[in-house]
């Protein structure tokens, strides 16, 4: 029978998530109105629930013509409030994965320089239109952070609505059936926000259990408008 | 063994004025009912053969006439189903299943009101962190790692699990977990039960009764499935395996380790792939600067023992428990906790002490080649027993994402200190009225006495050098 030592320093493995919130002018009104009131729920059903913030991380990043880190990958039982969100300028998914691959990297290395172990982050990805950047520029940028190389590289789900394009938002999640998920025609973006912050909340608090279990798996969450995008079928 | 046999209230869904969601899992919802605030109606989801709701209700309800004590404690500690609900589409009638239960809410004070203003259920995550965590992330004022809250807390539990086992027949909870077990300090250390619809009935040679009929109904079993918390669970029994009669124990094990230990502790994973388990376990000084829990005393033992996974028999009742702790209470080890000891330990865990500094920055070194679980010893400003704690008391200041302030460190070490101090001088008038603890009561009045002219002259030295020159004297 072989040995193991557990201490009462000894912490379980931490869940990041990362929530990379397009921010362009296109979501003025009701869909950024939808996402700083469930900002707030969401810091409450994380960080005072101790069992759910033990274990999970979250960081929120916006985008826009740049990205920003709005809430450092956080505690959330530290977390006093996470800040409004205001939106400006046009949809560049290149900032947004530029910033992401800095920040995964850079939280990594600190944590792990705090004696933290991580779970594969995971990043929800929510978008209300196409990308405004050149395609290259993109998608070279997307190609960084899953890169198979790189031992950090996120799954990564998309969630899209109003001008949101399926199939780009397949290519985020590199094509990887149940992971993108597109708003049914004509759904208000009003109900959708909402929705979806909502289902998401569940499925990080869902997503903490199974940390626990030793075994931590992404939940999907659960969003009555929206549909997963197809698979396709290879040529 | 004759089963207790005692009728058992039923009441029709239609009858309920069902009020607001408290909670949801996956057995069942939960909900508030206005005109009866003193109970909640747990919900089935899918039906469950109402035989084995009534079993539970009748074996409470048959208790006091054979163990009135035992009866009382359960009554007040625990959330027993006092009637079974039938009716609606989940327990038609004629069908023979429940559509749902009553219980008992649990009383107001087991519940922790954070910084937000809002309360929640005090639930045992809140005390298996570092306390400090704790302070700054929901403003809750929590007793100290190996204090004598938090060991009366795991007493409060040890009794109540000694009246569930001695019973006629016995039971099982199955699923001490965090959300499960709630615990107060407000009028002295008490935990609280939940979710007790899920327990079993066992007979003396461990076999589950579940619906063999307790309250004369005589239906058959269900083979319901009863589900462990992750984290919570008997490594012991197989994954999607119902709990045992040892699984209790084993939670209570890993209750007092991760209570009195204010700690996590994660070892069922280690368990289940049939490791030995080591744990350090960090105890503070006592007074005299030995450590405040003996690596030396029983419970230790009883620790082990209850965790162990390759010797689930070997596992120690809760009446093993219960003087062991009153004992540690006490100040006092108990001759019978000597001589139940059953022979060798199984040794899949094993406890041993070792000294190390007190904790900086809430995390301590962990002395490297240690492959033993061990008591640590923590320098006694850090910590040590101290009178019982206000879970509901405010906090230091808000903290922001940057995490605590330098202000609530001042107070929280403040406030650490004075209860150290009234701890040592509450022992010191303890032992000295004890006969048989009369040598250590004249050494704590020593030390209490050289203590509090220490404090005098720092205090004296103050005022003249500080405060006197402000107020121009």
């Amino acid at each position: 029978m072989s040995g193991a030592t557990v201490s009462s320093e000894e912490r379980y493995s931490v869940f990041p998530f990362y929530i990379c919130l397009d921010v362009s002018a296109s979501m003025a009104g009701a869909p950024i109105d939808g996402v700083n009131e469930q900002l707030p729920l969401l810091r409450a059903r994380v960080g005072e629930d101790p069992a759910v913030a033990e274990v999970i991380r979250l960081a929120v990043v916006t985008f826009s013509d740049v990205a920003h880190s709005l809430l450092p990958l956080s505690d959330l039982s530290l977390v006093e409030a996470i800040p409004r969100v205001s939106t400006q300028g046009r949809t560049s998914y290149a900032a947004a994965f530029e910033r992401l691959r800095e920040m995964i990297e850079e939280d990594y290395l600190k944590g792990r320089a705090h004696g933290d172990r991580w779970y594969r982050p995971a990043v929800i990805f929510i978008s209300d239109g196409r990308p405004t950047d050149e395609p290259e520029r993109w998608r070279a940028a997307h190609q960084r952070l899953v890169e198979p190389t790189w031992k950090r590289r996120p799954n990564i789900l998309a969630f899209g609505f109003g001008e949101a394009d399926p199939e780009v938002l397949a290519a985020v999640t590199e094509a990887k059936p149940n992971r993108a998920f597109i708003a049914g025609p004509g759904t208000e973006p009003a109900k959708i926000v909402p929705e979806l912050l909502t289902g998401l909340i569940q499925s990080i608090v869902n997503s903490s259990a199974s940390v626990y279990e030793g075994d931590a798996r992404l939940q999907l969450p659960e969003v009555p408008s929206m549909t997963a995008i197809p698979v396709d079928h290879l040529d | 063994m004759t089963p207790v046999q005692a009728a058992v209230p039923q009441v029709r869904v239609d009858d309920l004025r069902i009020g607001d969601l408290l909670a949801e899992g996956g057995e069942g919802r939960v909900f508030l009912l206005p005109l009866q605030p003193h109970l909640v109606y747990k919900a089935y989801r899918r039906p469950v053969p109402a035989v084995e709701a009534e079993d539970l209700v009748a074996w409470l309800r048959g208790l006091p006439s054979t163990d009135p004590d035992a009866a009382a404690r359960v009554a007040a500690s625990a959330a027993w189903p006092c009637a079974v609900v039938v009716g609606g589409t989940v327990g038609a009638e004629g069908t023979g299943d429940a559509a749902g239960v009553l219980m008992p809410r649990a009383p107001r004070r087991f519940s922790i009101r954070h910084r937000d203003g809002n309360t929640r259920l005090a639930s045992l995550s809140y005390l298996t962190a570092d306390p400090a965590h704790r302070a700054a992330a929901y403003g809750v004022q929590l007793p100290p790692a190996v204090s004598r809250a938090r060991i009366a807390l795991v007493c409060s539990l040890a009794r109540l699990l000694a009246a569930l086992e001695a019973g006629n027949p016995s039971v099982g909870h199955g699923d001490l977990s965090t959300k499960n077990v709630l615990w107060s300090l407000q009028r002295g250390p008490e935990m609280f039960v939940i979710d007790c619809d899920s327990s079993e009935c066992y007979a003396r040679d461990g076999s589950g009764l579940a619906g063999s009929g307790l309250a004369g109904s005589g239906l058959a079993g269900s083979g319901r499935r009863r589900a462990m918390t992750p984290n919570w669970d008997d490594p012991a029994v197989a994954r999607g395996g119902n709990p045992t009669p040892m699984s209790d124990r084993y939670s209570l094990a890993l209750i007092f380790l991760r209570v009195v230990g204010a700690a996590n502790f994660p070892i069922q994973a280690r368990q289940r792939s049939g490791e030995m388990v080591s744990v350090d376990f960090a105890v503070p000084a006592g007074p005299g600067g030995g450590p405040l829990l003996d690596p030396g005393h029983p419970v230790w033992d009883l620790c082990a023992r209850g965790l162990s996974v390759a010797d689930p028999a070997a596992r120690p009742p809760a009446s093993a428990w219960v003087p062991v702790l009153e004992g540690l209470l006490e100040g006092t080890v108990p001759i019978e906790a000597h001589d139940q000891r059953p022979g060798p330990a199984p040794g899949d865990v094993v406890i041993r002490p070792a000294l190390v500094p007190h904790r900086r920055n809430g995390r301590a070194p962990v002395a490297p080649g240690f492959s033993v679980l061990r008591p640590r010893v923590d320098a006694p400003a850090g910590g040590g027993l101290r009178p019982w704690a206000n879970p509901t008391a405010p906090g230091p200041a808000t903290p922001s994402a940057s995490g605590p302030s330098v202000w609530s460190e001042v107070r929280a070490g403040a406030s650490r200190s004075a209860g150290w101090w009234l701890e040592v001088h509450g022992r010191m008038v303890t032992s000295s009225m004890s006969a048989s603890r009369r040598a250590e009561g004249v050494r704590l009045a020593v030390f209490c006495g050289l203590l509090d002219l220490a404090l005098l002259l720092v205090g004296l030295f103050v005022v003249a050098m500080v405060v006197s020159p402000v107020i121009g004297l």
